[in-house]
């Protein structure tokens, strides 16, 4: 019975099987994010309204805001991932995690220099120790240590890696909730929120657009790198060569 | 147990000579890099250099928390079934007394070279102690994760200072006695008790795996 429960998962890792469903989905997921992102360019960029403080330059959020929910995104698989790996020491998952930390280091860098850009005509200052900043870069800064820790080639050291991505996680709430526990310059949440969101219909339409749009950005490369580490790693397999349709 | 720590870490008390150095002559340098019409600034940059230093060598210290020879130790102390949690708290006190304790007593030196007040040295003292147990908390679960890794500091560094810095923050932001009833101490205690369970607890699931590592792929 216990067996049957965990079928979905034994399924699920087992590296043949994943292999066949990236090869299926990443033309998917690339056609809806190529979509999804034109048509928030179009709306964000040309038709929705300019804010009467900030003018033009808040149309640098639908780039910032996706990023920046991205990067935390990307983090909680990350950790859901180093977990399943420390329990059942599941070869994928460390894939998974690896690459997805990767991805999590881009968009929190993007979040943070496109932040920077908006911040400098809103603020006056590019930078400032603010508590959702520094959580940010501190979110940098372990996905950073996480990737070259990663990279010693060592057992112990990938093992040491999935158990900092664990502790790292502490930082994740940190973040969100940054803005309601401290004096901050960044402003509140205006999307994720108990309440309504805080912003015009026609600014909340582009948004949520280029929200998906970067959702799945981050799914149909997370698809991309997988499906190229496999490639390499199990180049010797006949399994690949068959669902390759090649000869070995 | 802890007895056994402090004999450990007194045989290797040149490391942490180095340290006391190290800081001493940052401490007593700085002074003498400032223009003459900066002099006036030396106060209000004191506290910012303490910190600054104090972190830095916390960091490096992270090799020394379980060195070469207290890693043969460690399996014996496995194999004899011992309690895990007590290791990491012996280990934490240990280090907190070799690391922290000699910065701690060389702080008054900072009322003639700095001009700062009595006051202002005995509120750093205070939220120095308490931030140096957070950073020797966050030091031994690091250097549990690298155990079995030779780290060069580099990575040390890049992984171990981000946990630092919400402490260095909250810690600059304490001046005066006023401010040792204010948020920032508050968030500074609140750290420290959410923290000493938390990394005793994993601390020892880490040590327990990393071992078991060590015995399956002989690292």
């Amino acid at each position: 019975m216990s067996k049957r429960r965990f079928y979905f998962i034994t399924k699920y890792f087992a590296i043949p099987y994943f292999f066949i469903l990236l090869q299926k989905i990443i033309p998917w997921l690339l056609a809806i994010f190529w979509l999804l992102f034109i048509s928030g360019c179009i709306d964000g960029f040309f038709f929705a309204p300019i804010d009467y403080q900030q003018a033009d330059a808040v149309k640098i959020m639908y780039i910032h805001v996706p990023a920046a929910i991205i990067s935390l995104f990307s983090y909680l698989v990350l950790f859901v991932h180093s977990c399943i790996y420390i329990i059942w020491r599941i070869k994928l998952a460390l894939l998974i995690a690896y690459n997805s930390a990767i991805l999590g280091f881009v968009f929190t860098a993007l979040t943070l220099i496109t932040g920077s850009l908006w911040g400098k005509p809103m603020w006056g200052t590019w930078w400032i120790w603010d508590p959702r900043l520094t959580a940010e870069f501190i979110l940098l800064c372990i996905y950073g240590g996480y990737i070259m820790l990663y990279n010693l080639n060592n057992i112990s050291a990938r093992e040491g890696a999935q158990y900092l991505a664990i502790i790292g996680f502490v930082n994740i709430p940190i973040i969100h909730y940054s803005v309601y526990w401290w004096q901050s310059l960044h402003q509140q949440p205006t999307l994720f929120k108990f309440s309504q969101p805080s912003i015009t219909l026609n600014m909340l339409m582009p948004l949520l657009f280029m929200l998906l749009a970067f959702i799945f950005l981050y799914l149909s490369l997370l698809a991309l790198r997988l499906r190229n580490n496999i490639l390499q790693d199990y180049s010797e397999h006949n399994w690949l060569y068959k669902n390759l349709h090649l000869n070995q | 147990m802890l007895y056994f720590e402090i004999i450990n870490l007194y045989r290797q008390r040149a490391l942490y000579m180095q340290n006391i150095a190290c800081y001493l002559l940052v401490l007593i340098i700085f002074p003498m890099l400032l223009p003459v019409e900066d002099l006036i600034l030396l106060p209000k940059l004191a506290s910012p250099i303490v910190w600054f230093i104090t972190s830095i060598i916390f960091i490096f210290n992270i090799n020394n928390f379980f060195s070469a020879a207290q890693k043969s130790f460690l399996s014996h102390y496995i194999l004899a079934s011992q309690s895990l949690y007590r290791l990491i708290i012996h280990k934490i006190i240990s280090q907190w007394l070799f690391c922290a304790l000699p910065l701690l007593l060389c702080l008054p030196l900072l009322i003639p070279l700095y001009n700062i007040t009595f006051e202002h040295v005995i509120v750093l003292i205070l939220v120095l102690a308490m931030a140096t147990i957070i950073f020797s908390i966050i030091d031994c679960l690091m250097a549990i994760i690298f155990l079995h890794i030779t780290t060069n500091n580099m990575l040390a560094i890049f992984i171990v200072f981000p946990f630092y810095l919400p402490i260095i923050i909250f810690g600059v932001g304490v001046h005066n006695y006023v401010d040792l009833v204010s948020a920032n101490t508050f968030m500074l205690n609140a750290i420290l008790f959410i923290q000493l369970p938390f990394c005793v607890l994993f601390g020892k699931i880490i040590l327990k795996s990393q071992y078991n590592l060590k015995n399956i792929h002989n690292i």
